[in-house]
């Protein structure tokens, strides 16, 4: 296995651990919650 | 008369059926269930009455704002990046599809340098990372003009108690949008190239992908043909894996000595 691969698959365990842990955590029940209710930034009203 | 349709019908027939995939939330009111908590992979905006999950760029500005690292939002955007690279834009981002739309009006047309393009690298430092680190608010939705068109426009033409709350900064999102909308007629994908902050951050996964576009040198004769087909403008002959590639495979279909394809994996 070559640096240049094992670069790569760091990379992809990384961000796989990364999302994995926010479909766990808080943080998807947090984006859940921003999206769900009316953003008023988004519209250009607050 | 639609010849280019024909040409592109395929790419064109992904934007839509992802676009319808993932907006069909046919109310008023905005959706609220389970797939909120899953991201869109482009610019979607999660105020739009149709939108059935998060965008990406929101969620990471709501994210810092309160001074959370960003994982999850990271970690989608990671993987797609690595995976796909700046596909996402290519095949699936309905506001670049918008934007590519306007461009087929026949009328002059502007080239804007290339070089110009980093800009949205300040973009997504200042508006999506640094200002709501500071202030809280996610200011790039603030201005976002895909916001504007999928979300404060229909939002406000269907709810009364929201056009009384219209001040300056939805005349200032406004004006934004009718600005991109006629730069989008003159120029390619003029937001995508020197705006937008999540396509920044999927660029940068260009050189790191394992989805990538190949130039076979010793059959490429320089024609240019690549960048006149390619709807982000880029050079692709003498840079494969440049931050704007958008790997939509148009320069592919239309290289006149098969010099360019797509390989994936790593070299």
């Amino acid at each position: 296995m070559n640096k240049r691969t094992l670069i790569y698959i760091l990379g992809l365990i990384l961000f796989l651990g990364f999302f994995i842990y926010g479909i766990g955590s808080e943080q998807k029940t947090e984006a859940r919650q921003k999206g769900s209710v009316i953003c008023l930034s988004c519209i250009g009203i607050g | 008369m639609f010849g280019w349709l024909y040409k592109r019908v395929t790419r064109y027939y992904v934007y839509i059926v992802s676009f319808f995939a993932a907006n069909n939330h046919f109310s008023k009111n905005i959706y609220q269930g389970k797939l909120k908590g899953f991201f869109f992979p482009g610019l979607n905006c999660y105020a739009c009455p149709l939108a059935r999950h998060s965008c990406p760029l929101g969620s990471f500005q709501n994210f810092i704002g309160v001074k959370t690292f960003p994982l999850y939002v990271l970690g989608f955007m990671g993987l797609l990046g690595i995976t796909l690279g700046r596909l996402v834009c290519g095949w699936i981002c309905p506001f670049g599809f918008f934007q590519e739309l306007l461009y087929r009006i026949k009328t002059f047309k502007i080239r804007v340098s290339q070089k110009y393009s980093y800009s949205k690298y300040v973009v997504l430092f200042f508006l999506a990372m640094l200002l709501p680190f500071l202030t809280t608010q996610p200011w790039f939705c603030k201005l976002c003009p895909a916001g504007g068109i999928e979300a404060g426009i229909p939002m406000v033409a269907m709810h009364s108690y929201l056009r009384s709350l219209i001040g300056a900064l939805f005349y200032v999102k406004i004006t934004i949008v009718i600005a991109l909308i006629s730069f989008s007629v003159l120029i390619k994908r003029p937001f995508c190239r020197f705006v937008c902050p999540l396509g920044a951050i999927y660029g940068i996964f260009n050189k790191f992908t394992f989805f990538k576009i190949k130039v076979d040198e010793k059959k490429c004769i320089e024609c240019y043909t690549c960048q006149t087909v390619c709807p982000m403008d880029v050079e692709i002959f003498k840079n494969p894996d440049s931050v704007d590639c958008i790997r939509c495979g148009e320069c592919i279909k239309a290289c006149p000595t098969n010099a360019l394809y797509y390989k994936y994996g790593i070299d």
